[in-house]
């Protein structure tokens, strides 16, 4: 995982190019960005003098386009129109990487004693990570379980009805 | 006078979002392959870890990690967050920890990650003992000042405080 994260940041700047022309493609005009960077109080463009009013109109257009693949894309997405360069760069590459086009492999991840509190910690960072698949889960006492019945503040990651993540089930 | 517009509007957009919270907290989390149910150890061998995994967590209570590390595989990468392997001294283990170390030989390989001091050898490490929070709280601060020859190593105090949950989740007396 070490491996790949250090990847990660090769790729980013390697695919920049790559990664602007497909954006185009993955993401609703970029004005439509940072009106929604600005809801949840990231913007610094502040120049716009009838913010409601845009923000209200761009809003509904970019989210009835990107809705569904905003489902599956991470925090990193809001900061992508943040003002430094490096930081836009690797929101693009996380979005990509969180649909699938990356071509940053993901690390696959066992962890051992997941039902106590250090698992309980690791886990919420791991779930936020893009390069990550959480593969096996062992707790011996909780054998059977899903993760979110031991740890109720995951409940709402859905339950994997195998170990492999290829055709395989979502529970609801 | 601009950054003070600047932070009223940034509040103001805030609290007057007309995002639904559903919708801020499925950005927030992006995970979307699921997470597996709950196994017994038991249930792996050595050889569907190794073509199932590259790295593997082990949060184990302590002298634990030593015991089951024998039975994953070389090629599968372990992150240790228990004490097992935290400390390079096989016999400061047993003093401190007050139990016989169970994998001496690993121990060897065993790179301290606190990332700032040892960045380059976590990278290429197969055994990586994650350090303790107190440890780590001490170093930190106190390594830079004590190699730059700043402070004196002879009268350290150090002072820290940790939450219930520092005792991990099972009721214990101390």
């Amino acid at each position: 995982m070490l491996r790949t994260m250090a990847s990660a940041a090769v790729t980013a700047a390697a695919f920049f190019m790559l990664l602007a022309s497909t954006q185009a493609f993955l993401l609703p005009q970029p004005a439509a960005l940072p009106s929604t960077s600005s809801k949840l109080g990231l913007l610094q463009q502040q120049q716009q003098v009838s913010l409601g009013v845009e923000l209200e109109t761009t809003m509904s257009s970019w989210r009835s386009r990107a809705a569904p693949l905003l489902l599956a894309t991470p925090s990193f997405l809001l900061h992508t129109q943040t003002t430094s360069p490096s930081v836009a760069r690797r929101g693009r590459s996380t979005v990509l990487s969180a649909v699938g086009l990356s071509s940053v492999p993901k690390a696959r991840v066992g962890i051992l004693g997941a039902s106590g509190y250090t698992g309980a910690e690791l886990m919420r960072i791991l779930l936020q990570h893009p390069h990550v698949n959480i593969k096996y889960l062992t707790a011996d006492r909780s054998a059977g379980l899903p993760f979110g019945e031991v740890f109720p503040q995951f409940s709402y990651v859905k339950v994997r009805l195998c170990g492999n993540m290829d055709g395989c089930i979502l529970q609801a | 006078m601009v950054e003070c517009e600047k932070r009223e509007a940034r509040d103001g957009t805030h609290r007057e979002s007309k995002v639904s919270f559903n919708l801020i907290i499925s950005l927030l989390f992006h995970n979307t392959q699921g997470l597996p149910i709950l196994s017994k150890f038991e249930d792996m061998s050595p050889e569907k870890w190794g073509k199932e995994v590259d790295v593997i967590f082990c949060c184990l209570p302590h002298a634990t990690t030593q015991l089951v590390i024998a039975s994953l595989p070389p090629a599968v990468k372990v992150v240790d967050l228990s004490a097992d392997f935290r400390l390079a001294d096989v016999k400061m283990y047993e003093k401190w920890y007050g139990g016989e170390h169970k994998a001496p030989e690993l121990q060897k390989e065993a790179v301290y990650a606190i990332t700032e001091f040892n960045r380059d050898q976590i990278k290429k490490a197969r055994l990586v003992a994650n350090p303790g929070c107190y440890p780590t709280a001490a170093q930190l601060p106190l390594v830079p000042l004590l190699k730059a020859g700043l402070i004196l190593s002879d009268d350290i105090i150090i002072d820290a405080k940790s939450g219930t949950t520092g005792a991990g989740r099972s009721p214990k007396q101390v």
